[in-house]
C-alpha cells in the first residue's frame, strides 16, 4: 500500500517538475541576459543537479555546462547564451509526462 | 584556525599602543600568494588585534594549515604565543609547526584546526531562544577545563579565557585558541597595565594587581564567567562602558544563575558563583578541582533518549529535490521520520530539538553552504551521533577532502543513480539503528 502511494507520488513529482521546467529555464534566461551571475550560477546548478535527479540527463547537461561556464574568471556571456539556447531546446523535448520505463 | 566573532569585543591592554591601531589594516597576505616557498594562500580566516590568519596549502606536505601573520609592531607577541603553544601538548592545543618570517612579516604555521567558536555557537543559540542542555552545558565546560589545566600544569596563565577563543572543533575536540596575551607564571610581568578582555577579567587583573604565581586564579574567575554565560546565554556582568562592566567585576555579587535558568543543578550553580569569587582566595584553587566537580555533575547528569524510528532530515533549497528525496526515502524505509529543511538555519533550529539518524545534506545553499553547516554541525557536536551525507549536482575536490576531514564520506551527486545510491545508504543506516538498540 505504501509503495502504491509513494509511487503515485513519484509520478506526480516528476510531472509537475516537467510542467514547471520552463520557467525555471527562462529564469536563468532572465538571469543570464540581465548578465547577473550570482543568482544565474545558482539557478544553473539547481537545474544541473534537480534535472538529473528527475532523470533529465541531457537538460542536466546542458545545465551542468553554463553553471562550469559561469565559474570561469573571465565569463564568456556569448558562449553561454548559446549554450542556454541548447538547453531551451533540450528542455523543450521533454515530454509532460515521463514515459513508463 | 582562528574564528575571530565580529560582535565579540577585543582583548584589552594599554600594553604600548600596536601601531596600526584603530586604523584600516591592509591584509598581510592574500589569495594566491606564495609565502615561505610552501604554503599557497587560499583564503583569509579572520583579523585580530594580532594579526590577520589566513587558510593555506602546504604544497610540501600535501595538507591545509593556519598561518597568523603579525600586523607591524606586534611581531614579539605573535613569537611569544606561537613559542608557549609549542610548549604544550594535548588536543586543546594547536599544534604549531613553523615559525618564520616572510619578506617583512613575521608569521606561524599551525594545524588547521576546523570547527565552530563557542561564541558563534553561543549567538546562534541565543538568537534561536535556545539555551544549551544541561549535559551539553558541562560536555563545554569540562573541555575547556581540560585545556586550561593543561596550561596552568605548564605553569602558564592564559589571561584571556573567553567564548571567542574557544573552539569546538569534530571529535568532541575544545580547542583553546589565542595565546598571545598568556604569560608564564614566574614572569614577573611586563607592567603594562590591566590586561584582558573587559567583560572576563577579574578584580585583580582590572586593577592590575594579579601576583606572580596566582594568575592562574585570573582564569578560573573569566571560566567562571563564561560559564555563566553557556549555561544562562546572557552576560553576569552587562554594562555600557568599560568602566561599567569593570565595576561591576570590581562590586557587584556574582549573580545565581538559578536567577535565570531554574534548571541549573545547584551543585553547578554553586561552582560558577565560586568561580567568579572577587578574591582569588575564594575561589575553587586550581582548575582540576573544578574539573573533578565538572565530571561528577556530569555524571549525574541523564542522557537524552532515543527515537524508536529511522528519523532523517533532508537540508535542500531546492523544494522539488527535497520533495523528491522525500519521497525516495518513504519508498526504501516506509516508518521513517522525515523532516526537510529549506537552509542551514533551519537544519540548525531542527537538530537542536532532534539530532536525526541520518542528514541528507546540499553543499550548495545560499547564505550558509552545506559544508559550513557540516563544520558547524560537527564543532558543536550537535550531531555526532547523526551520519551525514552529503548529496550535490557538484562537489569540488577540495570540499569534499573537507567533509572527509569531518567524518563526511560519502557523496551521491544529483543525477540518474541519485535513487539507487539514497537506497543503499538509507539501508545502512536503518540497519546501524537497529543494530545500536535505538
Amino acid at each position: 500500500m505504501v509503495d502504491d502511494d509513494v509511487e503515485l507520488e513519484l509520478e506526480e513529482l516528476r510531472r509537475t517538475y516537467r510542467v514547471s521546467l520552463p520557467a525555471k529555464v527562462d529564469a536563468l534566461a532572465t538571469a543570464v541576459d540581465a548578465r547577473d551571475r550570482e543568482t544565474a550560477s545558482a539557478l544553473a546548478h539547481r537545474l544541473r543537479g534537480t534535472s538529473g535527479a528527475y532523470g533529465l540527463s541531457a537538460v542536466s547537461i546542458e545545465a551542468g555546462a553554463i553553471e562550469d561556464a559561469l565559474a570561469e574568471r573571465e565569463i564568456d556571456w556569448g558562449a553561454i547564451a548559446a549554450r542556454l539556447e541548447s538547453l531551451e531546446e533540450e528542455a523543450s523535448r521533454v515530454p509532460a509526462r515521463p514515459t513508463r520505463r | 584556525m582562528e574564528g575571530g566573532e565580529p560582535s565579540e569585543e577585543e582583548a584589552t591592554t594599554t600594553e604600548p599602543q600596536r601601531p596600526g591601531a584603530g586604523r584600516r589594516r591592509v591584509a598581510l597576505f592574500a589569495r594566491g600568494d606564495l609565502v615561505g616557498e610552501s604554503y599557497e594562500v587560499l583564503d583569509t580566516i579572520g583579523e585580530g588585534g594580532m594579526g590577520q590568519v589566513v587558510e593555506a596549502f602546504d604544497r610540501a606536505l600535501n595538507r591545509r594549515v593556519a598561518i597568523k601573520a603579525a600586523w607591524p609592531g606586534n611581531e614579539a607577541a605573535l613569537r611569544k604565543e606561537a613559542q608557549t603553544l609549542a610548549a604544550l601538548r594535548h588536543p586543546s592545543m594547536v599544534v604549531v609547526h613553523h615559525l618564520a618570517r616572510h619578506e617583512s612579516i613575521e608569521y606561524v604555521v599551525m594545524e588547521r584546526v576546523y570547527g565552530v567558536s563557542l561564541a558563534q555557537h553561543m549567538l546562534r543559540r541565543a538568537r534561536a531562544n535556545k539555551t544549551f542542555s544541561v549535559p551539553e552545558v558541562l560536555d563545554i565546560l569540562t573541555g575547556i577545563a581540560e585545556g586550561l589545566a593543561v596550561v596552568h600544569r605548564a605553569g602558564i596563565a592564559h589571561r584571556d579565557v573567553k567564548p571567542s577563543n574557544v573552539m569546538l572543533a569534530p571529535g568532541n575536540r575544545v580547542v583553546l585558541m589565542d595565546f598571545g596575551l598568556s604569560l608564564s607564571e614566574a614572569d614577573r610581568g611586563s607592567g603594562a597595565g590591566p590586561t584582558g578582555t573587559p567583560g572576563y577579567m577579574a578584580p585583580e587583573a582590572i586593577l592590575d594587581d594579579a601576583r606572580s604565581g596566582g594568575r592562574y586564579l585570573v582564569d578560573i574567575y573569566a571560566f567562571g564567567v563564561l560559564a555563566f554565560e553557556v549555561l544562562t546565554l546572557h552576560t553576569p556582568f552587562p554594562g555600557r562602558t568599560r568602566v561599567d562592566v569593570w565595576s561591576a567585576h570590581l562590586s557587584a555579587e556574582p549573580p545565581d544563575p538559578r536567577a535565570q535558568r531554574a534548571d541549573t543543578p545547584p551543585k553547578l550553580s554553586e561552582l560558577v558563583q565560586s568561580l567568579m569569587a572577587k578574591a582569588p582566595e575564594d575561589r575553587p584553587d586550581s582548575i582540576e578541582t573544578v574539573l573533578v566537580d565538572l565530571r561528577e555533575l556530569r555524571g549525574s547528569s541523564s542522557e537524552p533518549s532515543r527515537a524508536q524510528s529511522l528519523s532523517v532530515l533532508i537540508v535542500d533549497d531546492d523544494p522539488d529535490l527535497a520533495a523528491l528525496m522525500r519521497a525516495h526515502v518513504r519508498k526504501t524505509v516506509p516508518s521513517a521520520v522525515i523532516t526537510t529543511a529549506n537552509d542551514a538555519e533551519a537544519a540548525i533550529r531542527h537538530v537542536h530539538g532532534h539530532p536525526p539518524d541520518l542528514l541528507l545534506l546540499d553543499l550548495r545553499m545560499p547564505k550558509m553552504s552545506g559544508v559550513e553547516l557540516a563544520m558547524y554541525l560537527r564543532g558543536t557536536h550537535l550531531a555526532d551521533a547523526t551520519t551525514i551525507v552529503a548529496v550535490s549536482g557538484l562537489a569540488h575536490e577540495d570540499d569534499l577532502a573537507l567533509l572527509r576531514q569531518l567524518g563526511i564520506t560519502t557523496f551521491i551527486p544529483k543525477g540518474d543513480g541519485l535513487e539507487a545510491r539514497l537506497a543503499s545508504v538509507l539501508r545502512d543506516a536503518e540497519r546501524r539503528r537497529s543494530s545500536l538498540g535505538r
